[in-house]
């Protein structure tokens, strides 16, 4: 077994411990919150680490008595089918991350039923994962019976949402050099309320469609009114541009939850011409992968075939530049980093982001844990 | 806004990522003591005390975890300028030679 890698701080809990548990390192993350009025770990990692428990066997866990300190020994992805009660602090959206990551490499395929919070202010909602973060997964191979459906939804704070997620299980990851975004030709999108007025989905769209029609005619909002017993009000948008190339880039913006009297309620207006705006600066960006799913394609490259892998980026997040760290230190990947001004970006001489081209050659990942029938 | 500014070069941006332990970078790159303490002092004014940047790892190493982007979004249809330069990324938008739809 090799050496354990030692951490501080509880950010980033999660790349660390999915690396952890694809590279079959074990980790120490010492110093979680260790001069926070609430020490140590909170209830909603204490959930996302049962989660890992769930899909995996054997996995070791030590926690220290303050909870400041977590060790980490994982197991083998095991996969399976089960139901899990997402911790209400946060919202779907932060499991399910972890579970897209690990889901491919699983013994059997995953079919998880997660419930909680759908859409929250802070995570990418599951709305998004969807439009997103699938088209992406089957770029690199995973492909088959993947899927995420929104059963019911549920709002911050009182959750009772249900999201159905399952993944295949792959042998081995797929080479992909995705580098050509082409131009967006669609918009679609979907428009949400939970215990409001249905006529705010109505509102939403209006809205969205008037910034959205300047650019481009060919758009279709959804709308999802959530009957029955819902918990909590709220209310949301999610919107992707698909390019000519097929690449998808999405945005979203939500209701402030209720109780949260900091901040003043949420117009659905607002709400909607600033998911559009974002969706434009996310257009505007020119990345080939979204930016809130950079991680997932980093570690689908990183795990690649013993090839050339290539991608081009938007801008680079905080998320993506420590992950690139951890990838470096869990699997020893490192990416070439190469800025790129496009002939359009000079022209237009109103460069604000640098789109960043990533090489690197993948570590070879083989999937033993597949069932070889 | 720096943040992004830093990312220009390819140069930065390797040392943004993996710092100056980086086998691959230059020598000129892996940041002699001099340079160390330039970064020490914020716009070439002020001294940021240790305990400041202490308190700060602190900070950052604690902070919340999340993937979500959270680059501040302008007004796009504010005026004709910069209405125009997102246009290009839309099929409706304006095709550079060479470039053609299937």
């Amino acid at each position: 077994m090799s050496g354990v890698l030692e951490y501080e701080g509880c950010n980033y809990l999660r790349q660390r411990l999915i690396l952890s548990t694809l590279s079959g390192k074990s980790v120490r993350i010492k110093k979680i919150r260790h001069k926070d009025e609430n020490p140590g770990l909170h209830e909603f990692e204490g959930n996302l680490l049962r989660l890992l428990d769930t899909i995996t066997n054997g996995t070791k866990m030590t926690i220290s008595v303050t909870g400041t300190t977590l060790f980490y020994q994982p197991g083998i992805l095991h996969g399976g089918k089960f139901e899990h009660e997402c911790n209400n602090d946060r919202s779907i959206g932060y499991y399910l991350e972890v579970l897209l990551c690990l889901a491919p490499f699983c013994k059997t395929s995953l079919k998880a039923t997660l419930k909680g919070i759908t859409t929250d202010q802070w995570d990418p909602s599951v709305d998004y994962y969807k439009d997103i973060a699938l088209p992406l997964m089957r770029q690199y191979g995973v492909v088959g019976d993947l899927e995420i459906k929104v059963k019911k939804r549920g709002s911050a704070p009182g959750g009772g949402g249900e999201v159905l997620f399952q993944c295949p299980v792959i042998k081995k990851l797929r080479t992909a050099q995705i580098t050509d975004l082409g131009k967006v030709k669609r918009i679609r999108g979907v428009a949400y309320t939970t215990k409001t007025s249905p006529q705010f989905a109505n509102r939403l769209v209006t809205s969205a469609r008037g910034v959205l029609n300047n650019f481009i005619p060919d758009i279709y909002i959804y709308t999802d009114v959530s009957k029955g017993p819902a918990k909590s009000p709220g209310f949301g948008i999610c919107l992707h541009g698909e390019t000519t190339t097929g690449k998808f880039l999405a945005a979203e913006s939500c209701s402030v939850p209720r109780g949260d009297t900091d901040e003043e309620p949420s117009v659905p207006e607002d709400v909607a011409v600033n998911a559009a705006n974002s969706l434009l600066e996310e257009i505007y960006k020119g990345g080939c992968v979204d930016s809130n799913s950079q991680y997932l394609s980093l570690l689908f490259m990183a795990l690649g075939e013993q090839d050339v892998q290539k991608v081009m980026f938007g801008p680079l997040t905080s998320y993506s530049i420590q992950f690139l760290r951890h990838i470096k230190d869990f699997f020893q990947v490192v990416f070439k980093l190469e800025s790129k001004l496009t002939d359009e970006d000079v022209l237009d001489d109103k460069l604000e982001y640098t789109r960043v081209l990533l090489t690197c050659v993948g570590f070879g990942f083989f999937n033993l844990n597949k069932a070889t029938r | 806004l720096a943040f992004y500014e830093r990312q220009n070069s390819s140069a930065s941006l390797r040392r943004l990522v993996y710092g100056s332990i980086d086998p691959k970078s230059s020598p000129a790159e892996t940041g002699s003591s001099d340079e160390e303490q330039q970064n020490d002092l914020a716009g070439g004014l002020f001294k940021i005390s240790k305990q400041d940047q202490e308190r700060e790892i602190n900070h950052k190493q604690n902070a919340r975890d999340c993937s979500r982007d959270q680059t501040a979004v302008r007004d796009w249809m504010k005026d004709h300028v910069t209405k125009a330069s997102v246009m290009s990324r839309f099929v409706t938008g304006h095709w550079e030679e060479g470039e053609d739809a299937q």
